[in-house]
């Protein structure tokens, strides 16, 4: 997965936009690079709001907006091209296919307007792409949910958008259906070098696309930037907490068996029994668990089902809101985050003397290793 | 049971009319219920509430209003002879203004409902694919909302088939021009002995009315979505 | 599962959601009007305030739609004269002697052509006996006022091309004003010229508004209709002979004539309406049954105190 910027490195998006919603004003300045960036943030955050100003399909009150170098709005000028002139395309979580069209005709519909000049993808191109070929005839209500979304990244990216805005789009699928189009997003990333801004509640969604992430909270960007960098920022913690990645390790593919489900990986010199994955020897990618998910225990126990120990001192207890977190320093230095935080009880902290310095064995099971997407 | 051509002459005129009627309503129609379906503006209600007039005031006096404004000394009247040559009044042309103006709520009203039907969303996702407002309109929201517009067209027509106070009012009831089934009927009933032709002219406008709404019920059957 | 028509968060979003039905439109707060107590309470009201005075009418009298002024003047002068109570309804000849053939609870009928009485009268629905030939009217053709144009010689003169536009008249082809003003039109030889340029009009009132407003550049119409309205003028008389007497007859309906009935139609008959209907330039025929010079007896509308002499 890139993490770094996109290849030219220009500025891919710029915002300065201010917009009164009902609870709070959405005040936003930020600027992203190429590439992907993902928006993170709880319901009712302005995730939406912010997509349909940078799409036009909102005016902000005041502000300007920039999209690869081309000024879409500027108040203080005058300046608002419709969203018609934007060339921005937009995925929703409702696909919003045109029911009375078929598919072709959906597909086509962004397309055939464009002059030639300006088509950057040939159908068949992203027809093979999204594997939609065999439905071209069919009436958009005869098409399954992971079909539907298909079709509707299809109709987008045949508009030849300079941009690509998907406000969860993947959120009325079924985790099956879910991994199984997620791979077709990695495509149109890494293929078609389309810059795509990511709206999703799922930080694992999130995480297979890209690490650039923007966590928005009540109309404020409170964090930006990578996420294993901002993940353990106080406003973006408690967000993060909720789906399960509190802690993040960069790790690299040693062996695998299919057979007894397990393949090794190695953490910075420790090494680490994850779930199978068919990926290749020296692979690297990120792992995560859950501050739930790992046992404390004072040295190495004997005869436990659990596979995974990392030996490392702890360097800080905190109380948040009656859960007590501690940290662990085990090591892990380069790409991901230093230490591992660890979720106990106040009872746990008091019995086993779990403070500053102390020495302790953080316990994982295998199942309870979540793999991230790769690393390039 | 065969026409007579005095029969046939009211029958084409009244269609004629009909026909004519719904043609000049659509525009209009069309336009302001994507209007008052689709923007919000000062005054709104007001506006809503001027143009479903016709609907509650009499016929009688929507005839008059329009003999006041359209009359060869109205205030329209006189600019539409004098500078484009058209001439309303006593004309057939006057029976389809006056069942278009009377009929116009019920097609406003229809459309209107189809369009706040259709989902805005679908407007604003063609928008971002590069679809101008005109064609949003066209190639989404029209075909999504046609089943509303035929609705209209019927009822417009339909009523025109019935209209009479506004029609005798503004075009009086001559024969050839504005005498459509509803004035014959009238005008059979006034004389003694005319129940016979009047009878006639019932069944004719009643067979006419059904073949048009089963026409109308097996267009809109093919046009819906789901 | 999808989500149908989610809101997006922003009030300010640019299309419109779908709204209520009740707050754009006066329907919503019409309905809502009458669905609450004081509606049923409003339309209560209203019934009890209509019903008195339907029931309170002594005398129905069904009157061709040109005698709407006069009867009303002569109804109230019996009010005066008597207390006694009549409702007056006007119409069209044909629809008011449709309607008494169909059972309408008229006492007197007053119609503008003898076709229709004799309708009636052939239908059983008339008091014979009670039958009088009453009034009479004179056509006159009218102008817009201002527009000057008279006319010199009537028969056979080009008069289709002394005037603009289309010459207003009742229907011809059921409405009596529109029947005497076809003779008249074919006596005058003026038919051919004009058959194509006709306005039939739902009755002598309503080609007098088309002449006042002028939608059209003529008319043909009663001269107590051209007498009422200031804003025509009279171009000519028509003389007597171009068309069939214009003769109102007057009678009373078979099977409903009580006192009150009789008085009134005795009242109609007497000098003091003769005033009136002269005021408003109807003729007065005399009395062709001598029979009816014989008073009614007790009749206090034209004997006693005041001293009125029947004709």
């Amino acid at each position: 997965m890139d993490r770094s910027a996109h290849s030219t490195g220009v500025t891919m998006l710029a915002l300065d936009v201010e917009y009164a919603l009902a609870e709070f004003t959405l005040r936003v300045k930020v600027e992203c690079p190429g590439a992907a960036t993902a928006i993170l943030g709880p319901s009712g955050a302005g995730k939406t709001t912010l997509l349909n100003l940078i799409a036009g399909l909102l005016r902000p009150d005041r502000g300007t907006v920039r999209v690869d170098g081309v000024v879409l709005h500027a108040s203080d000028e005058g300046i608002d091209l419709p969203p018609e002139r934007r060339r921005i395309g937009y995925v929703f979580q409702d696909d919003l296919l045109f029911p009375h069209l078929n598919v072709e005709a959906n597909l086509r519909y962004g397309y055939e307007r464009l002059p030639t000049a300006d088509r950057r993808f040939a159908p068949e191109r992203i027809i093979d792409l999204l594997e939609i070929g065999a439905l071209l005839q069919r009436r958009t209500v005869q098409l399954s949910g992971g079909e539907r979304q298909r079709v509707a990244l299809g109709r987008a990216l045949l508009a030849s958008p300079r941009l690509l805005l998907m406000d969860e789009p993947l959120a009325s699928l079924d985790q099956g259906l879910k991994s199984r189009i997620i791979p077709y997003l990695r495509h149109i990333h890494s293929d078609l070098d389309i810059p795509i801004i990511y709206v999703s509640h799922s930080v694992a969604e999130i995480l297979e696309l890209t690490a650039q992430v923007m966590v928005l909270k009540r109309g404020q960007v409170v964090a930006h930037g990578d996420f294993f960098h901002i993940a353990h920022q106080p406003e973006v913690l408690p967000l993060v907490e909720e789906y399960g990645f509190e802690n993040v390790l960069p790790v690299e593919m040693v062996s695998g068996d299919a057979a007894l489900g397990v393949s090794l990986v190695r953490c910075n010199g420790q090494a680490l029994k994850v779930p199978y994955c068919p990926r290749p020897v020296g692979a690297r990618m990120f792992v995560g668990v859950r501050a739930d998910d790992i046992i404390l225990a004072r040295s190495r126990p004997q005869g436990l089902s659990v596979r995974n120990m990392l030996e490392g001192h702890i360097v800080e207890v905190k109380d948040v809101e009656g859960k007590w977190l501690v940290y662990v320093d085990v090591g892990v230095e380069e790409g991901g985050v230093g230490r591992l935080a660890v979720k106990v009880t106040a009872e746990a902290v008091r019995e086993l003397g779990l403070a500053v310095g102390e020495q302790v064995v953080c316990l994982m099971k295998t199942h309870s290793i979540r793999l991230g997407p790769e690393m390039e | 049971m065969g026409l007579s051509s005095a029969e046939l002459e009211v029958l084409l005129l009244s269609l004629k009319i009909a026909l004519w009627c719904v043609a000049v309503s659509l525009p209009p129609g069309v336009l302001l219920g994507w209007l008052m379906a689709r923007r919000e503006f000062r005054g709104k209600a007001l506006v809503d509430g001027f143009l479903h007039l016709p609907l509650v005031l009499p016929p009688v006096v929507s005839g008059y209003v329009l003999l006041v404004l359209f009359g060869r000394q109205g205030i329209l009247g006189g600019f539409l002879e004098g500078v484009l040559g058209v001439r309303l009044a006593f004309d057939w042309k006057g029976a389809v203004l006056a069942s278009a103006v009377v009929g116009f709520p019920l097609m406003l009203r229809a459309v209107r409902l189809a369009i706040e039907a259709v989902d805005p969303r679908l407007e604003q996702v063609a928008r971002t694919l590069g679809a101008g407002r005109l064609r949003v309109f066209w190639s989404v929201t029209l075909p999504l909302a046609i089943h509303g517009v035929l609705v209209g067209s019927l009822l417009s027509f339909a009523r025109s088939l019935g209209e009479f106070g506004a029609t005798i009012t503004f075009v009086a009831n001559i024969p050839g021009e504005t005498r459509t089934i509803p004035a014959a009927i009238y005008t059979f009933l006034n004389q003694p002995g005319g129940e016979v032709a009047a009878t006639r002219l019932v069944v004719i406008s009643v067979v006419v009315a059904l073949v048009a709404l089963t026409a109308g019920e097996w267009i809109a059957r093919r046009t819906r979505r789901g | 599962m999808k989500a149908v028509l989610k809101s997006p968060a922003s009030p300010k979003w640019r299309a419109t959601q779908p709204r209520p039905f009740k707050r754009n439109s006066p329907v919503g707060g019409v309905r809502r009007l009458l669905n609450g107590k004081t509606g049923i309470c409003c339309l209560l009201s209203a019934l009890v305030i209509c019903l008195p005075s339907s029931l309170a009418a002594k005398v129905v009298v069904f009157g061709a739609a040109s005698l709407t002024q006069v009867l009303t003047e002569i109804s109230a002068k019996a009010r005066q004269a008597t207390g006694l109570e009549v409702s007056v309804v006007s119409g069209g000849s044909g629809a008011l002697a449709r309607q008494i053939d169909q059972g309408a609870p008229a006492d007197i009928c007053f119609l503008a052509n003898e076709k229709w009485m004799n309708y009636l009268e052939k239908n059983g629905r008339l008091e014979s006996a009670s039958r009088v030939d009453l009034l009479s009217n004179r056509l006159v053709v009218i102008a817009p006022k201002g527009a000057e144009f008279k006319l010199e010689a009537l028969q056979g003169s080009a008069f289709a091309a002394l005037f603009d536009g289309r010459l207003a008249l009742a229907d011809p082809a059921h409405v009596p004003a529109g029947i005497y003003a076809q003779q008249a039109l074919q006596w005058l030889g003026w038919w051919p010229s004009l058959a194509g340029r006709l306005v039939p009009a739902v009755d002598a009132r309503a080609a007098l508004v088309y002449v006042e407003r002028g939608a059209c550049g003529a008319g043909v119409v009663y001269a107590t209709d051209a007498a009422s309205s200031s804003r025509v003028e009279v171009v000519a008389t028509i003389p007597m002979e171009a068309h069939e007497a214009i003769v109102y007859p007057v009678a009373l309906i078979r099977g409903r004539s009580g006192t009150e009935a009789v008085h009134f139609l005795e009242y109609l008959q007497s000098e003091s309406a003769g005033g009136v209907y002269r005021e408003n330039g109807f003729g007065v025929l005399p009395p062709k049954n001598l029979e009816s010079d014989k008073a009614s007896n007790n009749n206090p509308l034209t004997e006693g105190v005041y001293g009125i002499e029947q004709r």
